[in-house]
């Protein structure tokens, strides 16, 4: 975009280097991490897709603990009769009636649309209205899948894509993340490493939140409470099959 | 007296401002129990403040002088024993830069740096001594001073010898780490802030039971003894130095 | 530029030590984000924290040494996601880009979250003026918008307000008495902000880190405001000092362990999110527009210094300030622009004017609390020590010293060096003190020299002999 405001951008980086007394060209010192070539990544992803893949129910027990620890309520189920015990009793629990979900395709197989029906909820299917009833942004509650989850921190990651809106996790007070097994990563340097590999195997770089927990605040008297502009709630549910 | 070393050591002391005007008692203290402790003591005289004020004022020059002066006066001495934890800091990580890379002063202060030891650091880390046979049968809490305790890692020391003085408990002072406000000309540039910060640190002195509070910098004391003295507060304030020289005579018979 | 006044630090700071109310207040809450850290720390182990402590120096270092290199590369990487970079070198310049954005857009209603940057180009008045309206959603930065008050502290900008205090401004401003949790407060803001995170038309952020490798923006937050503002408007803009990259993306490990733990205690904070440029064809919801716009503004005076360059490892996490006392006493407006606390002390003199902020590298102790509890190991003293020295000795456009103060080092120099004039000085100083000392002290005076310390404090008196005449008289005793 030619906006006329601004310092050109060779003027700005030649006062840069200036200031640091450099020439044009690359770093002094190479850099590692930006000089490997794209099947060390790759070698590098497989070696943690590997440790990940034995280390797996450990990931799940840690997973739980961590997500805990940030205000997850977490629940490990084994088939898709108790996710829908589960979604039933968080609508009765808290009267839901206008659910939004994502159009992920965990809802291929884990169905969840004819257990909100009968429990008498509107439901909307990420920002297209099957049945124009709501105003996306009045969902009390809103489920979506997992594109990762992080055992060391306790995060849902989720990506923003075609079938999955940004605001489907964001906007509800009470948000419901269903995160299957094969998803979970052991640590930031795994998703970092994941992220990354997607980035450079020609896949666009896409907008891409890990969610630890409820929103919060702490900014009247140095106290971190819960409950801000996000979810006032979250509830990860691991599902242990394949 | 128990791990005495059954050598001489020779070691120059060095002995900063506030203990040659102000407080010469730590001065004739510190040789005392240096002697105690098997060392032999001398006193290079042409030695002078260490240039600390200046520098930290912002006088870097001035600063120079002085430091080129006890640079070249304790070159030959083999230990340099600091009864300050802020001088020790000067001395050790200072002078150096205050000089040019082509300055031969450059090259004399790196070697001096090595040889520069703060009292207590000195008496425990060289001379392997906790015990010198002191008796203070008080209650007594230890403030540790921000360039010791942060420049120079020394902090064990100072309690491992007040932990052996006879008769003495140690009380820990809560919120130690906290400075006391002194921060050289900033206690009479800032003294509103200045006070502020030492009137936490008297609350946290007085919710101890100790009759004494003891660090290794006069600067310090100077500052916390002083609000004491206003308030007219038992509690004392000492040197550590006057803690390891007090010895209990003999009762009469 | 926001409002400078460093020169009030003197005036600034008495003022906050003489409010009882602020004092106790402080002494209650001041503490609440340092204990987290420290329990955040222990969580981990000292031996891990010190091993990402040095992890991130030697990143950051890297980066900032090769800072022209690595703008190039985020600006390459951000204009391929589509996405647009602008540069801006002075506040000026950086508010001109936003409102030539909102024009060719027709945009009238902004949200914003937390943006140090934004405050410091005093972006809000800009924005009213050009017919933008300007909503922090951030709660304390909404809570100082409604009082039209400077933020007080990096990470809290309400940090100020008791919850009282609070609570009264939520019912005077918003018509919503009788809030007296904070639970309530935040639940408040939340529904009365709402509307308005749906219906704008422009998002602004800042960033807490640029990463080079692959244009990204990344947000730690933990309210939410900020996915808000990267999702619903259409176009989102990210303001962000030239210092915040960092080279890779896989770096990011290493400073989203450090940054929430040492800034409130959290292990991870609710939300960290990662923008690559604007929406794709493929997504659902997003900016169609994405500017970032990297901003110097006094940050290459920091930069040209090679002792002051490292204050600009700095990732705003607030650390410094919740652990330097002097911080904890006056606060952060006595500093008089946007960065308060130790990181302030240095980056604010240096970015509006040296002689100006000529106060701020003395109003420390030199403690170094600082220097041990910053993520990045910055050596906020020893950067301080340095401006002191401009002020004192340096090029005529540094200089801001007083004729006494000169002369005072001088005399105090020439003391030293000359043992006789020493003695004669302090002989003379030693018997006009004598009809004042009152067992062995100095009271309360109101001699020029010894006001300012006997005001609180006592003085001992001199001694009639030195140290070194004792010496010498023992000596010779000896050789008797």
């Amino acid at each position: 975009m030619n906006n006329p405001f601004g310092t050109p951008k060779n003027q700005f980086l030649d006062s840069v280097r200036k200031a640091l007394g450099r020439t044009k060209g690359p770093p002094n010192e190479i850099y590692p991490l930006l000089n490997e070539t794209l099947s060390t990544i790759k070698k590098r992803k497989e070696e943690a897709e590997q440790r990940i893949s034995r280390k797996k129910d450990f990931l799940i027990t840690e997973l739980t603990r961590t997500a805990q620890l940030v205000g997850w309520n977490v629940k490990t189920v084994q088939n898709t009769a108790a996710v829908l015990t589960y979604i039933r009793e968080l609508l009765n629990k808290h009267k839901i009636n206008k659910v939004i979900r994502t159009d992920e395709k965990i809802f291929e197989t884990v169905e969840i649309d004819r257990e909100l029906m009968d429990s008498r909820a509107d439901l909307m299917v990420n920002t297209q209205s099957s049945v124009q009833k709501f105003d996306p942004d009045t969902a009390e509650l809103g489920i979506t899948g997992a594109d990762h989850a992080i055992a060391e921190t306790g995060s849902v990651v989720l990506v923003s894509q075609k079938g999955s809106a940004r605001l489907t996790s964001l906007t509800p007070s009470i948000h419901l993340a269903l995160v299957k097994r094969s998803v979970i990563l052991e640590s930031l340097e795994d998703i970092y490493l994941f992220t990354r590999l997607e980035y450079y195997s020609g896949k666009e770089g896409k907008y891409m939140t890990f969610i630890s927990g409820p929103s919060r605040t702490a900014d009247i008297e140095q106290v971190l409470v819960v409950g801000a502009h996000g979810p006032k709630e979250t509830h990860m549910l691991i599902l242990d099959w394949d | 007296m128990s791990k005495t070393k059954n050598y001489k050591v020779k070691a120059s002391i060095f002995i900063t401002c506030l203990v040659d005007q102000l407080f010469p008692a730590v001065g004739t203290g510190l040789v005392s129990v240096l002697k105690k402790a098997g060392v032999e003591v001398t006193f290079p005289k042409n030695q002078t403040c260490c240039g600390q004020p200046l520098f930290n004022s912002g006088f870097r020059k001035d600063a120079k002088e002085l430091a080129k002066q006890n640079i070249e006066e304790l070159a030959n001495s083999e230990y340099i024993v600091v009864p300050s934890g802020s001088c020790a800091a000067m001395m050790k990580f200072v002078y150096k830069d205050l000089f040019g890379e082509n300055d031969k002063m450059r090259s004399m202060a790196s070697s001096l740096s090595p040889k520069v030891y703060e009292f207590s650091e000195f008496i425990v880390k060289i001379l392997g001594v906790t015990n010198v046979g002191a008796t203070y049968r008080e209650h007594v809490t230890y403030h540790p001073s921000c360039h010791l305790l942060r420049e120079q890692q020394v902090d064990m020391e100072p309690k491992a010898l007040l932990d052996e003085v006879c008769g003495l408990v140690l009380e820990k002072l809560e919120d130690e780490t906290v400075c006391c406000g002194f921060g050289g000309t900033f206690s009479v540039k800032y003294p509103g802030i200045s006070e502020a910060m030492l009137m936490d640190k008297i609350q946290r002195i007085e919710e101890t039971s100790a009759s004494t509070v003891v660090a290794c910098d006069l600067s310090c004391l100077m500052h916390i003894d002083g609000a004491l003295r206003r308030k007219k507060s038992p509690i004392k304030a000492k040197h550590l130095i006057e803690i390891l020289d007090n010895t209990e005579s003999l009762p009469d018979r | 530029m926001a409002e400078i006044n460093t020169d009030q630090f003197p005036q600034a700071s008495a003022k906050a030590l003489n409010n009882q109310q602020l004092q106790e207040y402080l002494t209650r809450s001041m503490g609440n984000f340092d204990s987290a850290r420290k329990q955040a720390i222990e969580d981990v182990s000292q031996e891990i924290w010190e091993g990402l402590r040095e992890k991130a120096r030697q990143i950051k270092k890297h980066t900032i040494e090769n800072l022209d290199y690595y703008l190039d590369l985020l600006y390459e990487n951000v204009t391929r996601s589509g996405g647009f970079v602008h540069f801006a070198t002075t506040d000026g310049q950086a508010r001109d880009i936003i409102g030539h954005i909102s024009k060719n857009r027709g945009l009238t209603k902004a949200i914003k979250s937390k943006s140090m940057v934004s405050e410091e180009v005093g972006l809000n008045k800009y924005l009213e003026s050009v017919g933008v309206e300007p909503i922090e959603t951030d709660l304390g930065e909404y809570i100082i918008q409604l009082v039209d008050e400077t933020p007080f502290h990096i990470i809290a900008p309400a940090l100020h307000k008791t919850r009282q205090q609070v609570g009264e401004i939520f019912a005077e401003k918003l018509n919503r008495p009788g809030l007296n949790t904070i639970e309530d407060m935040a639940g408040t803001a939340r529904e009365i902000l709402r509307d308005k995170l749906l219906s704008a038309d422009l998002g602004i952020t800042g960033a807490n880190f640029l990463v080079a490798e692959t244009g990204s923006v990344v947000l730690v937050t933990n309210e939410g405001n900020g996915r808000f503002c990267t999702s619903k408007p259409n176009v989102h803009i990210a303001l962000v000092g030239m210092e915040k990259l960092i080279p890779s993306i896989e770096d990011l490990s290493v400073f989203i362990r450090l940054l929430p733990k040492a800034a409130t205690g959290q292990r991870i904070t609710s939300y960290t999110t990662h923008v690559f440029g604007p929406k794709t064809l493929s997504e659902e919801d997003g900016p169609d527009e994405f500017h970032l716009i990297i901003v110097d503004n006094g940050r290459s005076k920091l930069l040209e210094d090679p002792v002051l360059r490292e204050a600009l490892y700095c990732i705003r996490c607030g650390a410094c300030l919740n652990t330097c006392p002097i911080y904890r006493k006056v606060g952060g407006h006595s500093y008089g622009w946007v960065y308060p606390g130790p990181i302030g002390a240095v980056v604010t003199p240096i970015m509006t004017g040296l002689k100006k902020g000529k106060d701020l590298p003395f109003a420390s102790s030199l403690c170094g609390a600082c220097r041990d509890v910053c993520p990045l190991k910055i050596d906020i003293p020893h950067m301080l020590l340095n401006m002191r020295s401009k002020l004192m000795e340096g090029t005529s456009d540094q200089r801001k010293r007083g004729v006494t103060e000169k002369l005072a080092s001088f005399a105090y120099k020439k003391l030293m060096i000359n043992v006789g004039a020493l003695s004669i000085f302090r002989y003379i100083a030693y018997l006009l003190q004598k009809p004042f000392i009152r067992n062995g002290y100095l009271g309360k005076t109101s001699i020029p020299i010894l006001k300012n310390w006997t005001n609180s404090r006592d003085l001992p008196g001199i001694p009639k002999k030195r140290f070194s005449q004792i010496w010498e008289e023992d000596q010779f005793k000896e050789q008797q």
